[in-house]
């Protein structure tokens, strides 16, 4: 249309606008504007033009609302039609999207379920927490805390007056606490008034302004009030926490709420004040306080966090001495809505979601999204022939570009709608998998964690992702097949050059493939490596051992009755199990060494070494009867010795360990083994012999009698006269299920499935177009086979080209898994080689399911029959 | 018989009237001087659009001409139920009429 000019703007931009239908209808504007041209002012006629132009809008907007409803059903007729017209295509495609769909929902549910944390405070967006940059040990690496000094929250009271409300909270709370003649173990928080004023927990009784105001009081969770007094009213009756000593009940609060404060009872900040020794150690000291003190605040309204954090640098360099070796840098200012999946921060109140598995799910997802949009893309663009044609037809009769994107954008959709029903049955079973994970069940504490939400919005926000995708997906071939000329496409397609743009479909097969390979290969090495961690030297027999938690036990009277049963070997006892990444690591020095460096620290008995099979490599064993071991000289592993500066073994012996301001000799070296963490180090280890420290017994059973032995200690439990439930546990089951390796548990499986979804997803594809391209060279295979071409050859003919393809996928995939494996095993210190045979077997089960596709339809073409391949057309 | 509006009875004339050239703006023309008043697009287009689903009138899209930068013209026409309705309410027009005293205003007797 582009020969004929229109004379004013409007109607340009009308053109573009209104549907085809009613094009007559701004002619019938232009011919009157140009009537008016020429009888009046070319101002006059263009005035008279607009005054038209206004009286019609409400006919203009009714008549292209009415054609664009009219369309839309079209289109969708449309669609449905051609779906149900190519079955398979669809069906693949469906089956692709929600496969990946099902994934995206479930991270959707993720992140609608984190971000519904706090967000029943009233002013939740003018709620802030003061957190903390600290460096340490003088190599200036930074660290955040999500705490601050004690004292700060009465600075910010005081002297910013754009700060409304302050409150302080400490960790910690905890032991056995008792009351009303019950006693259970409590978890709780010390706190001031503010804490009410701040947060809008409510008080179910008690007066929120003074509950928490005097030295001694206590303000319960609704649940333990439950737990302790039932229905009774417990304002006003005592209730004793073990060394914290007595409260009185000021209050109930209500905490069925979902929140990262997570606490059984809240104590008065002002007990720990009226404790002169205490507060001048752990609370008047800056250095000393910030560990375990959070500072919540709530801005006055309208006014901006930076007129705090421009005071900050003055206040820390008033408290602080920059030169020493470790020291706070700054006080960072952190929004209460971004605690949840926020910045990674040591010491976090409660249980925090931290951000990196959310990132590692998010590129999972969107990949296995990229690799089914790229069926969908590929599919779709490979029919170009048969679609063109009716693109053709469809612009010879009148439709604009405009229009038949539209169409192929709804197709698109209605896809993505179909498989949004599929996906959601899908994310039904993935997801009591997903909350099976360890990263889940953990930090999502005692609330339920992801469920179906009976919100409303959740589904709507489903809805408009499934669309979003569909659009994406649809967009590239919606753009193509638009661009086609309609005289061009009509005359004859088979003469048009890169109309079925095959260039792109195999790039888009490579990439796919690469990925495949990729997750194949990760989801392999990621297996071999669990298994290595599981089996390797920890440098301590771990079987036929049942650890027993003492609790209010004395670690003696355990030792007396066990030893009873004729299958126990032998009992010994530890402060820390190692393994379980437990951790006392304190600093020590020795006069060989300038610096200080870290060593954890057992408490043990004259047994433990034997009974874990730790070899001595040089010296002795404690010996209660020398009288002169308890609380002294120490046994050291290897690395100790290494990091202490001293020789050999041998050589350590008789040398001192500077410790806790005092100096220990070194009695005994014992080979190294694994502390702490199983993927981790064999760290450096000091060992000393205070029975009375002891907090788990280990107890080596005779072979073979690991199940006896675990029902004996589970009877006998009730007669050691102890208020808490038996605590005990296969030590080899307890290290399977060791955090960090649970964690790589959570990893492997999440690769597990991206792997297999993707290459599902992958092979779907590829056997959509295998059948594609067999069935658009039925005439070929034909007279080839006529020719005298065998099975064999038509079989080849048709695979080579894919063959190939998937030769490129392996070829770049494996460099990038290779990058990726070192990258997920950098922390680990047990690391397995990355041998070629692993990446041999990641990829010929790829390449195998792929050839398989790809030949059983090449196979079929070429077992069809000749003569009815030479007739079809 | 149904019975005409007004409106849709001055149009089907303005249509008649204009014969060949009985097309969007030019019926809206006609439309409105007849009645001496300017009439919108819209006051137009939807009783024609309701004359022509009643089968009254029947309309065609023309070749695109230049003095409409382009555009098409809609052009309608009577059929033959059209021209039927059209002498129906003539013919009704003038049994109305017909046999009536003069009408002009008498003032009341009193």
């Amino acid at each position: 249309m582009s020969i004929y000019k229109s004379s004013s703007v409007l109607n340009k931009v009308l053109e573009k606008i209104l549907p085809p239908a009613l094009t007559h209808l701004i002619g019938d504007l232009e011919e009157e504007l140009q009537e008016n041209l020429e009888i009046h002012s070319a101002f006059k006629a263009h005035v008279l033009f607009w005054f038209r132009f206004v009286k019609s809008v409400p006919y203009l907007l009714y008549e292209s609302f009415k054609w664009n409803i009219i369309m839309i059903f079209n289109y969708l007729k449309v669609a449905i039609r051609n779906i149900k017209k190519y079955k398979v295509f669809s069906a693949i495609n469906i089956l692709g999207l929600a496969a990946s769909l099902s994934v995206c929902l479930l991270i959707i549910l993720f992140i609608y379920d984190q971000k519904s944390y706090d967000r029943f405070h009233e002013d939740r967006d003018r709620i802030y927490r003061v957190t903390t940059d600290f460096k340490s040990q003088g190599n200036l690496s930074s660290h955040r805390y999500a705490t601050s000094p004690a004292n700060l929250s009465e600075i910010l009271r005081e002297e910013y007056p754009s700060i409304e409300e302050v409150t302080i909270i400490r960790r910690r709370i905890s032991g056995e606490a008792g009351a009303n003649g019950k006693v259970i173990r409590v978890n709780g928080l010390y706190t001031d008034p503010g804490f009410f004023d701040v947060f809008s927990f409510q008080m179910v009784s008690g007066n929120p302004e003074t509950a928490l105001q005097y030295p001694g009081s206590i303000v319960l969770s609704k649940e333990t009030a439950v737990k302790f007094f039932g229905e009774e009213n417990p304002i006003g009756k005592a209730f004793n926490v073990t060394g914290r000593g007595d409260f009185t009940i000021t209050g109930v609060v209500d905490t069925d709420v979902r929140t990262h404060i997570s606490f059984d009872v809240l104590a008065s900040y002002s007990t720990q004040l009226a404790d002169e020794e205490y507060k001048s150690i752990y609370i008047d000291n800056w250095r000393n306080s910030f560990y375990s003190s959070y500072t919540y605040f709530k801005l006055r309204e309208r006014r901006s966090v930076t007129e705090l954090t421009d005071h900050f640098p003055g206040l820390i360099s008033s408290k602080y001495d920059a030169t020493e070796e470790s020291y706070i840098s700054e006080f960072i200012i952190q929004p209460l809505s971004q605690i949840s999946m926020g910045d990674t921060m040591d010491n976090q109140l409660g249980s925090v979601m931290p951000r990196e598995p959310l990132f590692f799910l998010l590129g999972f997802a969107g990949i296995i999204i990229f690799v089914a949009c790229f069926n969908y893309v590929g599919l779709t663009v490979a029919r170009s022939l048969s679609r063109g044609k009716e693109v053709g037809v469809r612009k010879a009769l009148g439709a604009n570009k405009g229009s038949v994107m539209k169409q192929f954008l709804i197709e698109a959709s209605v896809i993505s709608i179909c498989s949004f029903v599929f996906a959601l049955a899908l994310l039904y079973y993935l997801l009591p998998e997903f909350n099976n994970l360890q990263f889940v069940r953990m930090e999502l504490s005692r609330k339920v964690s992801v469920d179906f939400i009976q919100d409303f919005e959740i589904y709507i926000g489903f809805i408009v992702f499934t669309l979003f995708v569909g659009l994406i997906a649809g967009l590239f071939p919606a753009l193509h097949l638009s661009s086609l000329k309609s005289a061009v496409v009509l005359k004859g397609l088979e003469n048009i050059k890169g109309l079925s743009r095959s260039y792109i479909r195999k790039a888009l097969v490579v990439v796919q493939f690469a990925f495949s390979v990729m997750f194949v290969i990760t989801a392999i090495v990621l297996n071999k490596q669990f298994n290595h961690l599981v089996n390797s030297d920890y440098g301590f027999e771990q079987e036929s051992i049942i650890h027993l938690e003492l609790q209010d036990v004395p670690f003696d009277r355990v030792k007396d009755v066990l030893t009873r049963n004729a299958d126990i070997e032998s009992i010994s006892g530890t402060s820390i199990v190692p393994g379980l990444n437990s951790r006392r690591d304190r600093t020590v020095t020795s006069d060989f060494i300038d610096y200080n460096t870290r060593a954890n620290h057992f408490s043990i008995d004259e047994n433990y070494l034997e009974n874990m099979k730790l070899e001595l490599i040089a010296g002795r064993n404690f010996s209660p009867e020398l009288g002169t071991d308890l609380h002294g000289p120490m046994i050291v592993s290897e690395r100790t010795v290494e990091q202490l500066g001293f020789e050999n073994p041998l050589n350590a012996i008789g040398r001192y360990v500077h410790f806790a301001d005092s100096i220990y000799p070194v009695i005994g070296v014992v080979e190294d083994f694994v502390s702490s963490d199983v993927t981790g180090e064999k760290e450096a280890v000091i060992i000393q012999y205070q029975p009375d420290w002891i907090e788990t017994a280990s107890i080596r059973v005779l072979p073979g009698k690991t199940t006896d032995v675990f029902g004996f200690i589970q009877e006998e439990w009730a007669s050691l006269g102890s208020i808490y439930e038996v605590d005990a546990t296969v030590y080899s089951e307890e290290l399977k299920g060791a955090f960090s390796l649970a964690l790589f548990t959570d990893m492997i499986k999440m690769v597990r499935v991206a792997a297999l979804f993707s290459i599902m997803i992958s092979c779907l594809g590829l056997f959509g177009m295998a059948m594609f391209n067999a069935e658009s060279r039925t005439k070929e295979i034909g007279i080839r086979k006529v020719l005298g071409a065998g099975n064999k050859d038509i079989v080849v003919l048709l695979s080579k080209e894919y063959a190939v393809l998937i030769g490129i996928a392996i070829a770049l995939g494996i460099p990038c898994t290779y990058l990726l494996n070192n990258l997920l095993l950098q922390d680990i210190a047990n690391r397995v080689v990355l041998t070629p045979s692993l990446f041999l077997a990641g990829t010929v089960i790829t390449a195998a399911l792929a050839m398989l596709t790809v030949g059983s339809q090449s196979i079929r073409a070429a077992l069809a029959d000749s003569v009815d391949n030479l007739k079809s057309e | 018989m149904e019975v005409l509006s007004r409106t849709e009875e001055l149009l089907l004339l303005s249509v008649w009237k204009l014969q060949d050239n009985a097309y969007g703006l030019s019926i809206r023309k006609q439309f409105s001087e007849l009645i001496g008043k300017d009439m919108s697009v819209g006051a137009v287009y939807i009783p024609l659009e309701r004359l022509k689903k009643k089968g009254l009138l029947s309309s065609w899209e023309s070749e695109p001409t230049e003095k409409r930068g382009g555009r098409s013209k809609r052009f309608y026409t009577l059929t033959q139920q059209g021209v039927a309705a059209l002498s129906a309410v003539k013919a009704l027009q003038d049994k109305a009429w017909s046999g009536l005293p003069e009408l002009v205003f008498k003032a009341s007797r009193g």
